[in-house]
């Protein structure tokens, strides 16, 4: 893995979920595109890498949000974090698992948003409101899961994967 | 061992990383905006700036033509209800005209304030919230147009917010309804005042009042304009919907629905109005005169 292609890959997709998807809401949610990155790069390379991805893209994507800056990247970097520690205890890469994959971690990522934030004193994300964002851009993130997971595969690892994606961890 | 050393580095980034991201929800959380981090925050705005107006020509042709293929049948009919409509507000409009010159011709003989005297740039949406706990807008004139935070964004129907970040090419308005958000208040046509505050999710403003007071559903919301509000006073922002009233004379809980509908937003003005101090007057155009109860704040537009 290139640290570059990874801070180029982070750059992109924050600007394509700064300029893009408020524009493409589903049901009034957008997704969260630098978790994605933070945690498809988890599962290629480990705990270690992921959590510094993601929290490179959540650095990136807080300067647009109105929430302190540091949150996305804490939120981001603890969910690579633990995809990564998860993956390294599986056996096997079962079948159709990216779907899975950002649907869980947009679940946690979105639960430890909230949760930081609220204990950093950010009162706007108190409310059931928030639980259901939450459930609603994990689904988002389920659905966007295969094709940024494809980018880490193709563009990231490229020069050590080929086309085969998923077969060589460090 | 190798692996011992390995889990080790391991905890030791993650440890770096919380560490180094509460630092900076810390120092953030105590943000006026000009340390590094909004520096930095807004030359980040002023790099995809573009991308966003770009992005925004494309999309808004694409969503009214989708917008437009499935409502076709709805239109015609809301197009003859809107034509009626027309006809009914014209002749309320020249009523309209005559009170507003009225109170044009009283406010001066009280020395108060009047709007139109508060220069104004118009600006389009070219976005909308970028994060899900938000309700913000993206304008397409910031720094270069004079525009600076605190500046009160006005749209057809009304009040639409604030501005709360502002860079070279665009600036962030924090709307009515974010939680964030209040409004200093006044229910027409009595003399009820409070706050008015955004709830997470929701359409509505919240405006706690005290017990006792005269109230209905249907009556109209204006900014109250008292002393260091962030706002002038009489800018429309809705009508009350709901009345809460506690039980033992506790007070009173009113919700408000915005005039704006922020959904359907597509240009607004933006008031050089500075709180406290009052209308912003540009060193490069003439000078207005300002009415004598008001300060005026000079700020030139270089910068």
């Amino acid at each position: 893995m290139r640290w570059w292609r990874v801070a180029l890959a982070a750059a992109l997709l924050v600007v394509v979920q700064v300029a893009v998807f408020p524009h493409l809401r589903l049901f009034g949610v957008v997704p969260d595109l630098g978790l994605l990155l933070g945690v498809a790069i988890a599962y290629r390379h480990g705990p270690e890498a992921g959590a510094l991805g993601g929290f490179g893209a959540g650095l990136a994507y807080d300067l647009f949000l109105e929430t302190p800056a540091g949150l996305s990247a804490l939120a981001y970097a603890l969910t690579a974090h633990g995809v990564g520690v998860l993956q390294a205890g599986m056996l096997r890469e079962p079948r159709g698992a990216t779907p899975v994959i950002g649907l869980v971690a947009g679940l946690a990522g979105g639960l430890l948003f909230a949760g930081i934030g609220i204990l950093a004193g950010f009162d706007a994300l108190r409310g059931t409101r928030t639980l259901e964002v939450i459930a609603l851009a994990a689904t988002y993130d389920a659905v966007l899961a295969p094709a940024v997971f494809a980018l880490v595969n193709r563009f990231v690892d490229a020069d050590r994967t080929g086309a085969s994606g998923f077969t060589i961890r460090s | 061992m190798a692996v011992h050393r390995r889990a080790s580095r391991r905890r030791y980034v993650l440890l770096v990383l919380v560490l180094t991201s509460v630092t900076l929800i810390t120092l953030d959380s105590r943000r006026d905006d000009s340390g590094p981090l909004g520096a930095v925050g807004r030359a980040a705005h002023t790099v995809v700036s573009p991308v966003e107006k770009a992005v925004d020509k494309v999309a808004d042709p694409v969503g009214d033509w989708f917008d437009g293929l499935t409502d076709r049948g709805s239109l015609t009919q809301e197009n003859e209800r809107l034509r009626r409509e027309l006809e009914e507000l014209q002749d309320e409009v020249r009523r309209a005209e005559e009170a507003l010159r009225q109170n044009r011709i009283l406010r001066e003989l009280a020395r108060l304030p009047i709007l139109d005297d508060v220069p104004t740039e118009t600006a389009r949406v070219v976005n909308r919230s970028t994060g899900n706990f938000e309700w913000t807008i993206t304008l397409d004139k910031g720094t270069e147009a004079g525009i600076s935070p605190d500046f009160p964004v006005v749209g057809p129907a009304g009040l639409v917010g604030k501005v709360v970040e502002s860079w070279n090419g665009g600036c962030k308005v924090r709307l009515l309804v974010d939680p964030l958000s209040g409004v200093g208040v006044r229910v027409l046509p009595g003399l009820a005042s409070g706050s008015a505050e955004g709830r997470a999710g929701s359409e509505r403003l919240r405006l706690e009042l005290d017990s006792g007071v005269a109230v209905a559903e249907g009556d109209a919301v204006v900014t109250s304009g008292l002393e260091n509000s962030v706002f002038p006073e009489g800018l429309s922002v809705g009508e009350v919907v709901e009345i809460e009233r506690e039980e033992g004379g506790l007070g009173t809980t009113v919700r408000v629905l915005p005039w704006t509908d922020f959904d359907e937003l597509e240009f607004v003005r933006v008031l050089k109005w500075v709180p406290g101090q009052g209308p912003v007057v540009s060193t490069t155009t003439t000078t207005t005169t300002a009415p004598p109860s008001t300060s005026t704040t000079t700020i030139d537009e270089a910068d």
